[in-house]
């Protein structure tokens, strides 16, 4: 079930939250356990297995958890727990890879799985092992409940989507999870802008990706290439960034802090920055499990850029089972490696206007890596972007004019909102809100008001697609 | 940090009343169509929503028709075909003997130099896309037989915006492409194919000495076909026959491009789209050419 679906918030959302609050407080966890377990079937209704695996994994990870914190053989349980975790990951997201890219190779007639990953694996395994190499690290406690460790590992604000959390920032919020009518209310307020991030920016914007995903690359101007890319990467940031708020939200509602996962990425002068600010969670595990043991940057410097690769590499396949994202993956590795190792990072963050027109043509072309997962398209994109004619087949010449009318309001908005704007305006709401009486008034009517126009825009949004994939019942 | 202090958190009280009581309304108020929306999802944005005063429940035939109606005129007499034009001098029988019907011709590009293409997103890809540059285009996305008459588009002959109705008014056509019917599948099917012939019937009357040209809707890929209750392609070549019969093969002609994209199996190829619905850019070239196929030359 999507966060931003009609089923999400007019059924199973308000439900949940008024049996959460009416519950005494130590029906809370078990609640939260029940009701992200039914949250994950809804989404998963055609595979029910899918739920089985999770809970499977639910039970796996609690007893292991607490063989790993007994102490004896400890090491051998936490492998155990681990190569069961990535040993299903790697079974479900890349055998399906594996085997296309091996009978590209040598010619062979493996047979290629077609199975449906089940949702969220990518994030749930990631959140197991962080869990279970934290016990073994005395950075958190084994849970002894089995009802709580399963409150934990699946709870549905970051269950499919993230942000990636440690138990140990976790735990004591499960001792006692408060909930309370002005938390309640203070978690829609974040959950609503989460909500319109999503439906009314990312929704937006994903409509022009999509038309040129239609006419076909090869068929558009160079500067409706660029347009395309750029309108790209905001979607992917509000889409993303959306639903890291929804589950902030959520969260807190529910009487969770759940960790910021984006911190005005757009604004980085640096690739090395960008990825401090970009899915934040995800590069704190890879600093945390992998980075750091392999040595991180305490070594000599080719072990050092070695360790970076294998950072890269990781994130890149992270992101998916496709050799346009080892690309990726390898491409950030070059420039991050670049920066650390040239001085260009600092002396870009001290030339900040040069660092964001560095970052300005970087980050559209690395999405464009990230988003074309076919090496034909991607060819044929990137001659658009730089205008290699042989790849052109007759566009249609002032097609980023009409375009550009279609999508201007919504691409300046869009890029409005990927700088401090938001963060900024935030701020000095909070400023006003603290000159006395009339600031709180003026802030709560404002707030409301904004925030309600933004949900029933998104409303509006959500229920014209209902029934129509290509949104709005238009073609 | 600020909001941590004791002050502050004083003054932050009331704790969002305000917005509470109003997101609980908001809630109520939307709860209704939520759920039309989540059990009821083809009524949304139909015309099933406005109530509809066709009593006869649109039900789609069970089972696909099997071929693409083909009412294009029978062949002509040999070597003929113009169709012969209004004489001065009265006819002197009234015997049944009809004149030829005309047949489609090769044609060049200049035969769309007073055409009008009228139509949907489709029909937009055509006027993008095909490479004809001297015919007007009243296209859009969306357009349908319910909103066209509202439409306000901007026509290359024109120089600025303007309504199908003073387009027809002021332009004198030789030939009009009516490319219309994908957006009116979710509508009731009985008014939609009415609606389609009262176009085609004003634009006959605003352009009566040209040539209408009644196109058959492109099927959409299986993929699509067979998980859409709505857009696939029984409904449209429901809707396509129904149409077809407004041809007389005199002034009106029907015309498929189906034939040129379909697979085996009566759906759009795979090969030539991504999402199941529109051709790729570069295919719409082949459509002008199809259509220099079906020239009329009277």
């Amino acid at each position: 079930m999507a966060f931003s679906s009609l089923p999400f918030i007019f059924l199973f959302l308000p439900v949940f939250v008024i049996a959460y609050a009416l519950l005494p407080m130590r029906w809370r966890t078990p609640l939260l356990f029940i009701g992200s377990v039914v949250f994950y079937l809804i989404g998963s209704w055609d595979i029910p297995w899918h739920t089985l695996l999770l809970l499977g994994f639910v039970a796996v990870d609690w007893l292991l958890g607490m063989l790993i914190r007994r102490g004896r053989g400890s090491k051998a349980w936490l492998t155990v727990g681990l190569v069961l975790h990535f040993g299903c990951l790697v079974l479900f997201k890349y055998t399906p890879f594996l085997a296309e890219t091996v009978n590209a190779v040598f010619g062979t007639a493996l047979p290629v799985p077609d199975w449906a990953v089940p949702a969220g694996l990518s994030f749930t395994t990631f959140t197991s092992a962080a869990y279970l190499i934290d016990v073994y690290r005395r950075r958190c406690t084994a849970e002894a409940s089995f009802v709580t460790a399963g409150a934990y590992l699946t709870m549905f604000p970051k269950l499919i989507i993230g942000p990636i959390t440690n138990y140990a920032d976790m735990e004591k919020e499960f001792k006692s999870p408060r909930t309370s009518l002005p938390r309640i209310a203070a978690g829609l307020q974040v959950f609503t802008v989460g909500l319109a991030y999503k439906v009314l920016l990312a929704g937006q914007l994903g409509g022009l990706w999509t038309d040129l995903a239609n006419t076909g690359y090869d068929s558009i101007t160079t500067p409706l290439a660029w347009m395309g890319i750029i309108a790209y990467s905001m979607q992917l940031y509000f889409d993303f960034y959306g639903y890291s708020l929804m589950a902030i939200g959520l969260g807190q509602m529910l009487g969770f802090t759940i960790p910021e996962n984006f911190r005005d990425p757009y604004m980085a002068c640096s690739m090395t920055d960008f990825w401090r600010r970009w899915h934040i969670t995800l590069g704190a595990w890879f600093r945390e499990y992998i980075y750091i043991p392999l040595g991180g940057s305490r070594c000599k410097k080719g072990r050092h850029i070695f360790n970076l690769l294998i950072v890269w590499l990781f994130t890149g396949i992270w992101h998916g089972a496709g050799l346009n994202f080892l690309l990726w993956g390898l491409v950030l590795f070059v420039i991050i490696t670049v920066e650390k190792f040239t001085g260009l990072g600092g002396w870009l963050e001290k030339h900040r206007v040069v660092g964001h027109l560095y970052m300005i043509i970087l980050i559209p072309l690395s999405w464009g890596l990230f988003a074309l997962t076919d090496f034909g398209d991607l060819g044929v994109y990137f001659g658009r972007l730089f205008d290699f004619s042989a790849t052109a087949l007759q566009p249609f010449p002032t097609d980023y004019l009409e375009k550009g009318a279609q999508y201007g309001i919504v691409l300046l908005v869009g890029l409005l909102f990927c700088t401090s704007f938001p963060r900024w305006f935030a701020g000095k709401v909070q400023t006003l809100r603290q000159h006395g009486k009339g600031g709180v008034i003026a802030v709560e009517i404002g707030e409301t008001v904004v925030l309600l126009a933004a949900f029933w825009a998104s409303f509006y949004c959500m229920y014209r697609g209902m029934n129509d994939p290509f949104m709005y019942f238009r073609f | 940090m600020d909001k941590f202090t004791p002050e502050t958190r004083k003054k932050a009280a009331p704790p969002h009343w305000l917005f509470a009581l109003l997101f609980a309304v908001s809630f109520l108020i939307g709860l209704p169509f939520a759920m039309k929306g989540i059990f009821f999802p083809e009524t949304v944005g139909t015309e099933a929503e406005v109530n509809d005063d066709e009593s006869e429940p649109d039900t789609p035939p069970t089972t696909a028709p099997t071929t693409v109606p083909t009412t294009v005129p029978t062949t002509a007499p040999t070597g003929t075909t113009k169709k012969p034009k209004k004489t001065t001098t009265a006819p002197t029988t009234t015997t049944t003997t009809l004149p030829p019907k005309p047949s489609f011709t090769e044609v060049d590009e200049t035969y769309f130099d007073d055409a009008l293409f009228i139509g949907d997103s489709r029909a937009e890809g055509l006027r993008l896309f095909s490479g004809i540059k001297n015919a007007d285009f009243f296209t859009n996305t969306g357009m349908s037989v319910y909103n066209i008459a509202k439409k306000e588009l901007s026509v290359a002959s024109v120089g600025g915006k303007t309504t199908l109705d003073n387009l027809l008014s002021t332009q004198t056509y030789g030939k009009v492409y009516v490319i219309l019917g994908i957006n009116e599948l979710g509508y009731n099917f009985k008014k939609s194919v009415s609606k389609y012939g009262e176009l085609i019937a004003s634009i006959r009357g605003a352009q009566p000495g040209a040539t209408v040209y009644v196109c058959a809707n492109l099927h959409v890929a299986a993929a699509r076909s067979d998980r859409d209750e709505v857009h696939n392609n029984a409904n449209i070549d429901r809707f396509n026959e129904a149409i077809g019969e407004l041809a007389d093969g005199m002034e009106i002609f029907y015309i498929d491009v189906n034939e040129i994209f379909d697979d085996e199996n009566g759906a759009l190829r795979p090969e030539l789209t991504n999402d199941n619905t529109h051709i790729y850019a570069k295919h719409y070239k082949e459509w002008a050419n199809w259509l220099m196929t079906k020239g009329i030359v009277r």
